[in-house]
């Protein structure tokens, strides 16, 4: 399934490239994952190209990767060892990671002024999320219980976001909400009570006309 | 000859039929930090593991069979009452499996605990989250290893068990559901059990 996906997408990559180039349009931003137990947090970098085809409607080719914010909490580790208290604390350190290549289209509405646009951009490509699992405890006397382990996974993405774009003197300024799935690729069962991200992003950019 | 295709798929679907009774109800996730133990969990994994002599020991897995499939269940663990001073006394965990490296094996560790209330299991219900050492009078293990002396079964080893949960109910007459999970280890030298590590949903085909 990635082969085809990677396939896919570097015919497309190549198609759109093969018409004009516009725009360049740096990215950062944040994103949440609202799943049930863990609300994990990234900070979002990226790039997009922004090309339009010969019926001049934009193409975009969005690299992002998605730098891990600290997730900290606490679990608990027992021991047998009677000159021990019997329960001690083990901090929780979870790092999700994430970087995607994906393709996409903004559909622009016809809602807009002339310099204020909306539109909704559909996107789909290749993702990869690795959310470490790390815990700082006593582990010569203490033994973890239900620990959590590092997980990784590589697969395809498709993604909606809804944009507004102020159109400025020298560039444009734009800012965008949109949600994402998961890797979508064969589960693994393991023993982790939280699964890979399905984010929420709140993402501000610029374009700059090249 | 003629009609072997269709022998060969009448045979294959009884087969898939009786296989599809069986169901293996033991969960197996690796400790990192104990290679080839078990974690230590409460989720119901149904599983006990720990290290003797520094061996990893594995219990056999829980397989649950229908009414079609061949044979009776097997669990990883059976709890009875046992009468060692008088009738009742002590409850006794017996736990089937073999080291990790072995293909097959009849081990067993067995580990008896006094009950608070003679010939009643509901009454080891006091002992959850709390550790205890076994000292031999209020508990102990026996170690019954393939190829070792024996005596070694015999001889009852010291050591202390933590449960971390310990929930037994009462469904009726010798009716009881619920679950343990929790940590172990003895004091002995010869067949020294380290890092034990056990969780299992207890229902009534268990717990006697």
């Amino acid at each position: 399934m990635i082969k085809y996906l990677s396939l896919q997408l570097l015919v497309l990559i190549i198609s759109i490239t093969a018409s004009a180039q516009k725009f360049i349009e740096p990215i950062v931003g944040y994103q949440v994952s609202p799943k049930k137990y863990y609300a994990f947090s990234q900070l979002n970098v990226g790039v997009q190209t922004v090309l339009l085809n010969k019926k001049k409607k934009p193409f975009f080719l969005k690299i992002l990767g998605s730098l891990p914010l600290a997730n900290k909490s606490l679990d608990t580790a027992y021991t047998t060892n009677i000159t021990l208290p019997v329960m001690n604390l083990a901090q929780k350190v979870i790092r999700p990671l994430g970087f995607e290549v994906s393709i996409g289209k903004r559909f622009i509405l016809p809602i807009n002024s002339k310099h204020n646009l909306f539109s909704f951009n559909l996107n789909a490509g290749i993702v990869y999320q690795r959310l470490q699992v790390k815990y700082n405890f006593d582990q010569k006397n203490y033994i973890l219980l239900n620990p959590q382990k590092t997980v990784s996974r590589v697969g395809g993405l498709v993604g909606f976001q809804i944009e507004y774009m102020k159109v400025l003197k020298n560039g444009r300024f734009f800012t965008q909400i949109g949600i994402s799935s998961s890797p979508i690729n064969k589960r693994e069962k393991n023993q982790n009570n939280f699964n890979f991200l399905i984010p929420i992003a709140l993402n501000f950019g610029y374009s700059i006309k090249i | 000859m003629k009609n072997f295709p269709i022998q060969l798929i009448t045979q294959t679907i009884v087969v898939l039929f009786f296989l599809s009774c069986t169901k293996v109800d033991t969960t197996f996730y690796e400790d990192k930090y104990n290679n080839k133990l078990s974690i230590f969990s409460n989720k119901g994994y149904n599983i006990m593991s720990c290290k003797i002599d520094n061996e990893p020991w594995l219990t056999e897995e829980r397989i649950l069979k229908g009414n079609f499939a061949l044979g009776p269940s097997t669990y990883e663990v059976y709890i009875r009452k046992e009468g060692l001073f008088a009738v009742g006394d002590y409850a006794n965990f017996s736990w089937p499996g073999k080291y990790a490296k072995s293909a097959i094996g009849s081990d067993n560790i067995n580990m008896y605990i006094k009950l608070p209330q003679a010939n009643s299991l509901l009454s080891l219900n006091q002992f959850n989250k709390k550790r205890i050492a076994l000292d031999t009078i209020n508990g102990f293990f026996r170690t019954l290893i393939v190829g070792s002396p024996s005596q070694t079964y015999y001889s009852k080893k010291t050591g202390i068990v933590f449960f971390e949960t310990l929930q037994i109910d009462s469904l009726g007459p010798n009716n009881f559901r619920g679950k343990i999970s929790g940590l172990f280890e003895t004091s002995d030298t010869i067949l020294k059990i380290t890092k034990g590590r056990f969780d299992h949903e207890i229902v009534p085909e268990i717990i006697k």
